[in-house]
């Protein structure tokens, strides 16, 4: 497979970097180091923001912004005329192949193109491929790295090893397969009270049928897996009687009208009597059909919602209330957001902890969660309780007439939802459905008597047939219900089955992923066990500090810590090291894994790394990455680029770029972002001065005068630079506005300085042409009316004086050198020598 | 039989499948469910962060998958 070094990047439109028209552009070597420097924003971080972009679809502290932040909006550069970003890559493969190129566009509403302008068939999916863990890194994760506890270190660690969508996954599958989650997402807790509640039915249609059938055929109702032949025995009996035989022929009992039939009886053998009978007998069915409550389980039931009430209030007393709760829930997504920079320090009382505070954070959020948990829990078995789904029914039921208002389900309900619940009032439905089965009971005697009176008063034949039929009616209404009933009860039960299986599958597949997880990342660990000690002795140039990675078996916690410690063993790394050691731990680590991964990106970018150490490591690590890791010296080394804003590590920059040219490239930004162009050391300034005179040709003063800007002070830096001129300390933060003239009094300070001392290696012509002609010109013509906004803008003619008056100043550093030939017109070393 | 191992020397994207096959022993419809909706599990965590809403969107997913599966045995002029 072909792994690709960067060797080209070109911006236009993005972020910081406007360039419009003219992008920046930045060629990087394969076979060397790459550095960057820019002073504070001046349009590292944008380049670093547009890899981001263009490999991974996001800048990820964007996506970080509440959504009422719009941070879609913070991509293309604002000042950019048409808000229209550009980002062009320059790819090459390491196996001698063509180079690459592709082109990412992202419009003013949003959308991103991607194309290859040399005809790569799949641009997107190519840098989908390079959007590995390893090749964008920043300070941040090297930080956290050592900072976060063991889990998330270890989900970090995952990132580092080039594993981080194994441990992505298995997570995914962990959070897919919890137990109390999964449960609620497969519905299976209101699943389960359907398919009891269809249960229920059936066993109630059940009992209808066995006693209907008894009434009219006088036999016990036998196999309820034969009930089409039950079917035909009630109907056999009804059609057999004379009376009713007209009503039955060449029907079955599922389409006899029984209004009709009990119609024609009335009309037969009319009277009042007979209708009550009748409807006593249909009020004493009805009854019986509810069926008698079973005090036992109701007992149970109570038993087990009391306890689950008594743990739910125990784990209340646990929290301190909803105010709480959203304090820690802040502080949680506060301490998640990396902003607070001790994980041992309360950021609220400022008491330093034992413990990391997100420990006790998370832990006083658990005490909700636990509440929460009994409070679900409290609900489903309060609605999958027989008892109250009883109590409900029959409050209901009009043969009892419970007042709506006195009703005690709803208001019951209301509070199991809401979590509020007590024990009384558990016992108070208990009371309350003892009291209406009692006054079920009492009501089925006393129709049972009034049924018999009746049966007494009226003839015997009448009394049968009228109860025949409205037992047969019973029957063929109840044999519809049970077998609907029983139907739906089956599909909901292969519902539940069928989800159970999931659960049962998902659980076992993530066990096996996750074994598989832990067992690639303890390889990937061993593999670079020696490399990441070696390369943290030489960071740190000690022998008797040795680190040691360890993960716990089975988890993901990834514990760091030192095996040796100046004759001390097994301690904590966290503990014992100061900043700048934990980093090179952490880098160290990070650059031993990066040279095991064997994945599309042969470059790592690095934005500013080194912030925490000294002059000292800085120089260790840097030259650990130019003699051993670069692929230049290392066939098997990495393409590396450096973003950094330290002014030091500059110098080193600066000096391999132009001593070891082979090995190191280095490239300088300075510019005016957002608004104006960001140029690069080594790019051609006099594109930019092209377009300044583009500009004033056509009159367009009030256009060039920001570019006029960029020029004096690019090519006063470079004066600066090249003859190493010294500059204040607080130089590259004072005010950018006066940057010019903060130029102009560095040079002419050290120029002074070495005239007086006659050392001076510039010649008179030279010292005269910068003290009388150039610097006026500049300080008169720009420096006194743009730096002190005191006078109106000047003619076009004049400024471009201006821009030959920087070029003829910066000529006055430079010499011909007439000892090669052709002579060659060289910058003096210094101002003391050429 | 030996576990399952990730083998170093893939993608994840093949190490993935091979889970899958491997996963299809322990229930050959399941894993079909599983390796249909792997978008939808991805996204509950990303990047170390976690997504309740994403998980419960793939759940979403797979029990529309499982009843899907339960009716289809009726289309066929099967019985479920």
């Amino acid at each position: 497979m072909s792994r690709y070094f960067l060797t080209r990047l070109r911006v236009e439109g993005f972020r910081g970097i406007n360039n419009e028209g003219d992008p920046l552009d930045l060629k990087f070597a394969s076979g060397a180091v790459n550095s960057v420097f820019a002073v504070n924003a001046n349009g590292k971080s944008s380049l670093f923001d547009a890899l981001a972009y263009a490999f991974r679809g996001e800048i990820p502290r964007l996506v970080d912004l509440p959504a009422q932040e719009n941070s879609d909006q913070y991509y293309c550069n604002r000042f950019h005329s048409k808000g229209r970003a550009t980002i062009d890559l320059e790819l090459t493969p390491d196996d001698g192949a063509a180079a690459i190129s592709v082109h990412v566009e992202r419009t003013p509403t949003g959308q991103r193109y991607v194309t290859s302008p040399s005809g790569h068939p799949a641009p997107q999916a190519l840098l989908t491929t390079l959007a590995e863990d390893f090749s964008l890194l920043d300070y941040r994760t090297f930080v956290r790295f050592i900072d976060d506890t063991p889990l998330i270190r270890g989900r970090a660690f995952s990132s580092l090893l080039g594993l981080s969508a194994y441990s992505d996954m298995r997570q995914s599958l962990q959070a897919a397969s919890n137990t109390r989650a999964l449960s609620g997402d497969l519905g299976l807790p209101g699943l389960t009270a359907e398919a009891n509640a269809a249960q229920r039915a059936v066993q109630e249609h059940l009992s209808i049928l066995r006693n209907s059938y008894q009434h009219v055929t006088g036999q016990p109702l036998g196999d309820v897996g034969r009930l089409a032949q039950s079917m035909d025995e009630v109907f056999a009996a009804l059609s057999g009687v004379e009376m009713l035989t007209p009503y039955f022929k060449d029907k079955s009992l599922l389409d006899v009208d029984f209004e009709v039939v009990k119609d024609a009886i009335r009309k037969a053998e009319g009277g009042e009597k007979r209708q009550e009978l009748a409807n006593t007998i249909a009020a004493i069915t009805g009854i019986e059909a509810v069926g008698g409550g079973d005090a036992a389980s109701a007992e149970a039931e109570r038993t087990t919602i009391d306890a689950l009430i008594a743990t739910r209030d125990t784990r209340l007393a646990a929290t301190r209330g909803d105010l709480f709760k959203r304090l820690h829930e802040a502080a949680d997504k506060f301490m998640a957001s990396g902003t607070w920079p001790n994980p041992n320090q309360c950021p609220l009382c400022l008491e330093t902890l034992d413990t990391p505070i997100t420990d006790h954070i998370r832990s006083q959020l658990d005490h909700y969660r636990d509440v929460a948990t009994s409070i679900k829990e409290i609900g489903d078995t309060w609605r999958a309780a027989t008892f109250v789904l009883r109590l409900a029914r029959l409050e209901k039921f009009a043969a009892i007439e419970v007042p709506e208002a006195q009703r005690l389900s709803g208001a019951l309900e209301r509070d199991v939802a809401a979590g509020a619940i007590s024990a009384d009032q558990v016992d108070a439905a208990v009371a309350r459905l003892t009291a209406l089965e009692a006054k079920l009971a009492e009501n089925l005697a006393s129709l049972r008597v009034r049924k018999g009176q009746l049966e007494k008063e009226l003839p015997q034949s009448l009394v049968q047939l009228t109860e025949q039929v409205e037992y047969g009616r019973q029957f063929k209404e109840s044999l519809i219900g049970y077998l609907e009933r029983q139907e739906e009860e089956i599909s909901i039960r292969a519902r539940i089955a069928i989800r159970e299986r999931w659960r049962q599958f998902i659980t076992r597949a993530t066990t096996v992923f996750a074994d598989a997880e832990v067992e690639l990342s303890k390889a990937r660990i061993a593999a670079i066990d020696a490399e990441y000690k070696a390369m943290f002795r030489r960071i740190m140039n000690v022998a008797d500090i040795v680190p040691e990675l360890r993960r716990d078996a089975g988890r993901e916690d990834l514990h760091v810590q030192l095996s040796e410690f100046h004759g001390q063993h097994a301690l904590s790394a966290r503990a014992l090291l100061c900043e700048s050691f934990r980093n090179a731990l952490a880098i160290s680590v990070f650059l031993a894994a990066a040279m095991k991964h064997s994945g599309a990106p042969r470059f790592v970018v690095m934005d500013d790394v080194t912030s925490s150490f000294d002059s000292g490591h800085q120089f260790a690590l840097m030259e650990l990455l130019r003699t051993q890791l670069q692929f230049g010296l290392n066939q098997n080394g990495l393409q590396f680029i450096l973003f950094s804003h330290d002014g030091l590590l500059e110098k080193y920059f600066d000096r391999l770029a132009s001593e070891a040219s082979t090995e190191w490239k280095h490239y300088r930004l300075q510019g005016a972002p957002p608004m104006g162009a960001i140029l690069s050391q080594s790019q051609d300034a006099n594109r930019l001065k092209a377009t300044i005179s583009t500009l004033l040709t056509a009159g367009q003063t009030t256009q060039a005068e920001p570019l006029i800007r960029q020029y004096l002070e690019f090519v006063l830096q470079t004066v600066i630079r090249k003859v190493n001129i010294p500059v204040p300390i607080d130089f590259a933060i004072k005010d950018a506005g006066r940057m010019v003239s903060n130029c102009l009094d560095a040079i002419r300070a050290a120029t002074d300085l070495h005239n007086k001392a006659g050392t001076l290696v510039l010649d008179a012509t030279q010292i005269q042409q910068i003290d009388t002609v150039h610097v006026p010109a500049i300080v008169g013509n720009w420096v006194s009316h743009y730096e002190t906004a005191s006078g109106s803008s000047l003619s076009a003619p004049v400024l471009q004086g201006i821009v030959q008056s920087i070029d003829d100043l910066a000529e006055c550093f430079r010499y011909d050198d007439t000892t090669v030939t052709p002579v060659v017109r060289k910058w003096y070393r210094s101002l003391a020598s050429k | 039989m030996p576990a399952f191992r990730f083998d170093d020397s893939k993608t994840f994207d093949k190490n993935w499948a091979a889970f899958i096959i491997e996963a299809q022993a322990i229930d050959t419809e399941m894993a079909a469910i599983l390796a249909a909706n792997k978008d939808s599990l991805a996204a509950i965590v990303r990047q170390g962060q976690s997504n309740s809403t994403a998980r419960a969107n793939f759940n979403a997913e797979v029990v529309k998958a499982l009843d899907a599966l339960l009716a289809k045995p009726a289309e066929d002029g099967g019985t479920t």
